[in-house]
């Protein structure tokens, strides 16, 4: 009964005991581990779980956090699935197999492990303890408890310091897009940062300014897709023309445009851009003019937002005027619910063929964010000196804006203040605006009660001249319990399958 | 030209002769009495003995051509009709000199023959479970696949027809319940080889299908017989002289169970409703409303009817199909050809079929040689679209988009939402074509050993060639008043997937039947060895040079995709079976099969799977004899066996890498990754079945009646069971779960003939409780949507959610009862039970609500038949089955993408509808939402009745047939689903996926059909 003639095997996929021989299986087995590390998704969405946007889509994953209304059974986004994990301890587990040049081993060992600390940096972020997973585990053994996020944080902090020094400062060609010294260096500074621990950010922040990186020369520019993988990137998440694109960008545009509406930028962060003379909108001898609220501000606020009255597309946007049968009036559905639609990576549609199928790069960690990390921790620690506004300096400098005026941001608390205002509108809608408020523990005051979108009024469709009303577009009422929403809810069916994780963060 | 009925002509052997010294010289004052003798399908009987009651010695037998001429004593002289084979007639004269008789087929089951694994055997003496249909049960309904024209008539076969899209109607067949909670279709065999369906099959190439339902009859079949056995004989040739027969029909299709919704006007003022009810300002002015209603501005206040723009396909359908039988006494052949071909009821849509079919037989010797040659092709065509690319969002988006989007401006731009326009989609014209030719040789040699034992080789082959031609057009909408381009949706492109499949089989069978005196001895020995693979490859282009234009050639050759594989399987068998009777009182029956696989580790793949069963013939028991007048049957039968279910993919066992590519410097790298768990330990599922049955008739036959008790348990059925998370591998196939089935089926039939009526009346029901009674975890639900779950002591497809209370209706009960979210809640909503009393609805007040499965499923036809005329009646139905209500269907006040149906007319309003007994209309809020919410109140009672099928025949007269040279010339009307009785709302189908948000409707169908035999 044993002769071949029931011997079928898979004709197109390969077993995992005959695979690793060579260089190319290698290679082909780290690239698996790039597979879905990240997605241009969460780099555009993520903000929707914080104060500085709304998604009116329950189902895109984005709302119940911001709400206040994510459980267990309804949790938005998860992010707690090991699949990344095991791919890349499956690598790590088989990668001295093949035959091969040491030295590309030891380098995609490195990738590798930045790999899956980035993966334990997102859920030790979000959900505090989780099971720290180092190896393959087969079922039976894999019924874990949950490891406490001060060891979580210390591997994930050991692992990149011991591979940082293996991976390359850039690469070339082909390889573009794979992790570098630098990345290493700034997923660091960023865990180190969370958890407060400012020596050594600023080292990390240091070690990376000794690198390559610099501000590219036009904030706008940043996000175009000519100027992909320029010297201020230091992390993306990477796609291509035809075969590897991704459809998230479409999700962004006004329905006029042939959008979603998806990601809706908020009144508050509108409001958190300061003058062009560097004031802020509440300081009574600021330029700003609130019936005409997005003139003579801070150029990113052009460059991040689309407002009621900015030219987009082929006309001038209008959320906010009912009877405008050709605008793009707020109330319907398919439209933003607060009259703002996010500008970055979709300024001009005309860059890309089709924006449902683009190449485009999502930056994850570039160099200002290092800058602002780096003047973060001096404040923090006190050690305010020149380089701290210098730091500052150039990004605002970048953009157009005066530099920091030394005589009011004189203090750790001034300077506290302008850091985090800087930060929020330099970094606004590429994804890291929730991590902040965590790390700040400002949820309290930021994600509280109403969320307020545009005024209402009508738009000029020749030159886009606001008249408005003081109505105000009211969005949803937000509650933030700070005992308990500052960490996610672990999904149900994550509890229910693995007990020994039991039980859920607290109040959920 | 004219002949006598050759089957007649075999039945004149008999012992008439006797009788047949016509006195003709008698009495002078004889009266003449001349007439035509025919049986009930009016074909006229040669050789009918017909004599004067009161002496017999005075007869004549009827012509070829069934008439006599007999001159009896007297006007009030009786007449009596006898031929072998049929009943009985007596008939007065009454002063007559016409008498034209029907004569009635006798009922009797003795001979009756029904098909089981790897042979026949005679009805009274199967032991097992069987249930069997002939091809008259077929015939007459305009039926388009055979799936479909089996519902209803045998108990147990629990069939629901889901769609009625052209080429894709086909329906689903679960034997006795659902034993399984992988793939649960049935084991098909047709002529003997193992296949994956039958609706290529034309139903009128079909001669008969029987059913094992049971372990014991299915035994035969081992390792793939789990889920019941299909089994179907195409026809066979005659030893007669050639016979042409014509079939066809044309008719036309209508969709029943429409949605229906309410116009745009009233959804403007529901949706201020629902604003208002979530503290929000109205959205249209009264005004405005007015211009809804009144369409005096249907540019900006429309009020489409999308589902008429949607449903205007011709529905047309038409069957034609010759046959050609005949044969000499030691070949035979069947010879046919059959097209059928149908429009749907929206454009675009439509199927169109030819099959071919040679059935040879001939007996040289000691050897019997025959051939089975079948080709089929079938083109189905349906509409795509620019925006998911498939048929379904066509009409899924039909059932979403607002009355007051305009289908179209007065300036002709189209209307549209963010997910587009579905009728311009439809206007694009852009087609899926999926095409199949398939080809299937049966041959078969036998030799006589010696008396009783034959050895027979048998090649089986099958050759499908299938293609999958998806071509989408791309639009661009634009503003309709500036002109200026906005959506676009697209681009063209061509996705064209081809696909090889071949199949071998070769099967020995060693048979053995003799009856020594009393003892009547059958038996078989078989191998078997089959091996099957599947090549398939895929070719995607887009952005072509015109929407005129889709050979993939013509697409740019940015962005192509190539891809292919294949993917094999083997099954090796040895396999046999006894049986002895003795007496014909007493069998006994057992079978043995030994399967090994290819998709089960080498260490396990072998697996024996085991039958017995036991008769008793009581009627030939010596204390029935004083019984006989009234009881004609009655036996008992009993059963067990195992049987086993490898239809879980075909490397279930074996760990592979995925394809994980990445993109890096501008283009896509090749990558790898372990993501899959997989268990390589892993087996078939095991079923064991124990059956008991009874037969019973009565009156000769007249009234019929068998029941079945059965009882099936499924083990070690696969389950990809939640592993911890840690694992972070997709969740691997473990042998964890167990189902019980437990059921009772029943026949009842009864024939009535009274002069020139004939009745009959078929009935069944068939009862199945369905229960997973393991699951290898603590007992705890295992979800697999919002709305169903598995649980030990559960039904398969059970629904889970909140238990309704109906609607809060005082501010008193809304404030003392636990709801959802406080800040949302208000009069009108669901009350929900807090089941655990913690003052919150969560999901852990989450129950059972029911289950999408019918418990009772039944079936009855009612034939009539005078003189030339006859008539079908056929129900078919299902109780205790639930159905449920998803929000798309019932609709929702969200904007433009959805609207709401008339259910909403009822919405509860503090106000104008206290006594409303629908929710109050909210937007966003979804504390009613049957998705975001399932409950109870969208569950419902999803019974129903259905007439399947109306039939009027009527056969023209046999002279009008002379005169035009034709042997028989039938013209019939045939209903198909003319009337539903449901408890469902309006629009809901009873037999629609649970839960469907969209899907083709079931279609109700009038023919006009032609049957000829030349």
């Amino acid at each position: 009964c044993n002769d071949g003639f029931l011997d079928k095997n898979p004709l197109d996929k390969l077993s995992n005991e005959t695979f690793w021989n060579n260089e190319t299986d290698a290679i082909a087995a780290a690239n698996g581990c790039y597979n879905s590390w990240w997605d241009i998704y969460y780099v555009l969405y993520f903000d929707c779980a914080s104060d500085n946007a709304y998604n009116p889509y329950p189902w895109e994953g984005f709302q119940v956090q911001a709400t206040g209304l994510a459980s267990p059974s309804n949790t938005g986004s998860s992010f707690m699935g090991y699949g990344n994990i095991t791919k890349c301890n499956s690598f790590l587990e088989n990668i001295d197999r093949p035959v091969m040049d040491e030295n590309l081993r030891k380098r995609l060992k490195a990738e590798v492990r930045f790999l899956r600390a980035w993966d334990y940096f997102i859920k030790v972020t979000l959900y505090g303890d989780v099971p720290l997973v180092e190896q393959l585990l087969n079922p039976a053994e894999a019924n874990l408890p949950r490891t406490s996020k001060a060891e979580v944080v210390k591997f994930i902090l050991d692992e990149l310091n011991e591979v940082y020094q293996d991976l390359p400062e850039s690469y070339a060609g082909s390889d573009v897009g794979r992790i570098t010294q630098g990345a290493a260096l700034a997923l660091k500074a960023r865990m180190e940062i969370f958890v407060g621990k400012y020596e050594d950010c600023i080292n990390s922040c240091l070690k990376i300014m000794d690198l390559d990186y610099a501000l590219f020369e036009s904030y706008k520019g940043l996000y175009k897709i000519a100027n992909e993988n320029n010297q201020e990137v230091i992390l993306d998440v990477q796609y291509a023309e035809s075969l590897g694109t991704t459809w998230v960008l479409g999700v962004m545009p006004p329905n006029s445009s042939g959008g979603w509406s998806s990601i809706n930028p908020t009144q508050a962060l509108v409001d958190a851009y300061e003058c062009v003379d560097g004031k802020t909108i509440d300081d009574p001898t600021s330029v700003y003019n609130p019936d005409s609220p997005y003139d003579n501000r801070d150029s990113r606020l052009a460059a991040t937002i689309i407002y009621p009255g900015a030219y987009y597309g082929s006309n001038y946007l209008n959320s906010i005027d009912e009877n405008d049968p050709n605008g793009d009036y707020y109330a319907p559905y398919g439209r933003s619910k607060t009259g703002y639609y996010p500008r970055k990576y979709i300024d001009d549609l005309n860059d890309y063929p089709n924006v449902w199928e683009t190449g485009i790069n999502g930056i994850v960690i570039r160099y200002a964010e290092v800058l602002l990390m780096y003047a973060e921790s001096k404040t923090e620690i006190n050690a305010i000196d020149a380089t701290v506004y210098d730091a500052l300096d150039a990004i605002r400098q970048r953009s157009g804006m005066p530099k920091v005026d030394r005589q009011v941001y004189n203090s750790v608390d001034k300077l506290r203040e302008l850091i985090r205002r800087e930060r929020r509108v330099e970094l606004a809608m590429e994804g890291v605006r929730w991590f902040d408020i965590c790390r700040w523990q400002i949820g309290n005051e930021v994600m509280n009660g109403m969320v307020y979108g545009a005024r209402l009024g009508t738009v000029d469709p020749n030159d886009g001249t606001l008249n408005l009303t003081d109505e105000r577009i009211e969005v949803e009422t937000r509650i933030f319990d700070e005992s308990k929403h500052y960490l996610w809810p672990i999904p149900q069916s994550v509890m229910d399958a693995t007990p020994a994780m039991m039980p859920n963060n607290p109040k959920y | 030209e004219k002949k006598g009925n050759p089957s007649s002509v075999s039945r004149s052997s008999l012992d008439y002769t006797r009788r047949t010294n016509t006195n003709d010289k008698l009495v002078q004052q004889n009266k003449l009495v001349s007439g035509k003798v025919v049986n009930t399908k009016g074909e006229s009987l040669p050789g009918v003995n017909v004599y004067e009651k009161s002496n017999m010695t005075h007869g004549v037998i009827t012509g070829l051509d069934g008439t006599y001429t007999i001159d009896v004593a007297g006007p009030d002289a009786i007449l009596v009709y006898s031929f072998i084979g049929f009943n009985t007639l007596e008939k007065a004269v009454n002063g007559q000199s016409v008498i034209d008789v029907i004569l009635e087929e006798e009922v009797t089951d003795l001979d009756e023959v029904v098909v089981v694994g790897y042979g026949t055997q005679k009805k009274v003496n199967v032991t097992g479970a069987v249930a069997a249909i002939s091809n008259d049960k077929l015939e007459n309904r305009p039926v388009t696949n055979v799936s479909n024209a089996l519902q209803g008539l045998m108990p147990g076969a629990t069939i629901i027809q889901n769609s009625g899209q052209p080429g894709k109607d086909m329906a689903s067949i679960r034997v006795r319940g659902i034993g399984t909670l992988n793939n649960a279709n049935p084991m098909y065999v047709v002529d003997g080889i193992v296949v994956g369906g039958m609706n290529d099959l034309d139903p009128n190439d079909i001669e008969s299908i029987s059913i094992l339902k049971d372990a014991a009859s299915a035994a035969i079949y081992g390792s793939r017989a789990s889920n019941g056995v299909v089994l179907i004989t195409t026809k066979k040739g005659s030893n007669k002289e050639p016979q042409l027969k014509y079939d066809g029909y044309m008719g036309w299709q209508q969709p029943i169970d429409l949605l229906e919704y309410l116009p745009s006007w009233k959804y403007a003022e529901l949706y201020n409703t629902a604003r208002q009810n979530q503290g929000q300002a109205i959205a249209y002015t009264p005004e405005e409303i007015e211009k809804f209603r009144n369409g005096s501005d249907p540019d900006n206040y429309p009020n489409t009817d999308w589902l008429g723009l949607l449903y205007k396909g011709s529905g047309f359908q038409q069957s034609h199909r010759a046959e050609l039988t005949g044969g000499s006494s030691n070949s035979s052949y069947m010879l046919s050809v059959g097209m059928l071909d149908q429009d749907g009821i929206i454009e675009n849509s439509g199927f169109k079929r030819y099959n071919t079919r040679a059935n040879l037989t001939s007996n040289f010797k000691k050897f019997t040689v025959g051939l089975n040659l079948s080709f089929t092709y079938g083109k189905t065509t349906e509409p795509t679209n620019p925006y998911t690319g498939d048929m379904y969002q066509i009409f899924r988006q039909v059932n979403r988009i607002a009355p007051f989007v305009p289908y179209k401006y007065s300036n002709g731009e189209y209307g549209y939402i963010a997910d587009g326009n579905p009728i311009a989609w439809m206007d694009l014209g852009a087609i899926r074509k999926e095409k199949y030719r398939k080809t299937r040789g049966v041959g078969r040699i036998g030799y006589e050993i010696a008396k009783g034992l034959k050895i027979e080789e048998i090649i089986g082959y099958e050759y499908t060639g299938s293609s999958d031609e998806k071509f989408i057009k791309d639009i661009q909408y634009r503003n309709w008043k500036t002109g200026e381009p906005t959506l676009y949706q697209g681009p063209n492109s061509q996705k064209d997937v081809r696909q090889d499949y071949q199949m071998l089989s070769l099967q020995t069978l060693l048979t053995y039947d003799r009856t020594f005196g009393k003892h009547a001895v059958n038996a078989l020995a078989g191998y078997s060895q089959e091996e099957a693979r599947t090549d398939w490859n895929s070719s995607y282009r887009k952005e072509f040079l015109s929407n005129e234009l889709w050979e993939v050639n013509a697409g740019g050759a940015d962005g192509q995709v190539a891809e292919g594989s294949a993917y094999e399987y083997a099954l090796k068998s040895y396999f046999g079976r006894i049986s002895y009777a003795f007496d014909e009182k007493y069998l006994f029956e057992a079978n043995v099969r030994r399967d090994g696989t290819s998709r089960i580790s080498k260490e396990q793949r072998w697996g024996t799977f085991p039958s017995f069963s036991v008769g008793w013939r009581l009627i030939n028991e010596s204390f029935m004899e004083s019984l006989q007048d009234v009881v004609s049957n009655f036996k008992l039968r009993a059963g067990w066996g195992q049987l086993g279910n490898q239809n879980i993919g075909n490397y279930p066992y074996q760990q592979v890498l995925s394809t994980a590519d990445y993109r890096l410097g501008g283009a896509v790298v090749p990558g790898v990754a372990l993501t899959q768990g997989v268990n390589s330990d892993i087996q078939w599922e095991l079923s064991t079945t124990t059956n008991v049955g009874i037969d019973l008739s009565f009156f000769k036959n007249r009234l019929s009646f068998s029941t079945d008790f059965y009882k099936r348990i499924t083990s070690d059925i696969l389950l990809k069971l939640p592993v911890p998370t840690p694992t972070g591998l997709s969740n691997p196939y473990q042998n964890a779960g167990e189902v019980m089935n437990k059921g009772i089926e029943f026949q009842l039939g009864y024939k009535l003939q009274k002069g020139d009526w004939n009745f009959d009346i078929l009935a069944n029901a068939a009862y199945n409780k369905n229960e997973i009674t393991d699951l290898k975890n603590d007992g705890s639900r295992i979800w697999h949507n919002n709305y169903s779950f598995w649980q030990e002591g559960y039904p398969i497809n059970a629904f889970g959610g909140y238990q309704s209370e109906g609607l809060f209706r005082t501010q008193d009960d809304l404030d003392n009862s636990a709801v959802i979210n406080r800040t949302q809640a208000g009069l009108g909503d669901i009350k929900y039970k807090d089941v655990n009393g913690d003052e919150v609805i969560n999901a852990e007040d989450r129950e059972y609500l029911g289950s999408w499965t019918p418990a009772w499923t039944f079936g009855t036809t009612l034939n009539a038949s005078w003189r030339g005329f006859d008539a079908q009646l056929f129900f078919q139905g299902a109780a205790d089955v639930n159905g449920y209500m998803k929000n798309e269907s019932v609709g929702r006040l969200q904007g433009n993408t959805t609207k709401p149906t008339t259910l909403f007319s009822d919405s509860y309003d503090a106000v104008t509808n206290p006594d409303g007994n629908f929710p109050r209309p909210l937007s966003t809020w979804l504390v009613n939402d049957s998705e975001a919410n399932p409950s109870s109140f969208w569950v419902k009672d999803a019974s129903y009745l259905r007439l399947k099928n109306v039939l009027l025949g009527y056969n023209l007269p046999q002279s009008i047939c002379n005169y035009a040279g034709l042997e028989k010339v039938k013209i019939y009307y045939s209903g198909q689903n003319l009337l539903t009785f449901s408890k469902l709302p309006d629009g809901f189908d009873p037999e629609a996926p649970a839960g469907a948000r969209a899907y083709y409707p079931q279609v109700k169908t009038h023919s006009l059909g032609l049957k000829v035999t030349f």
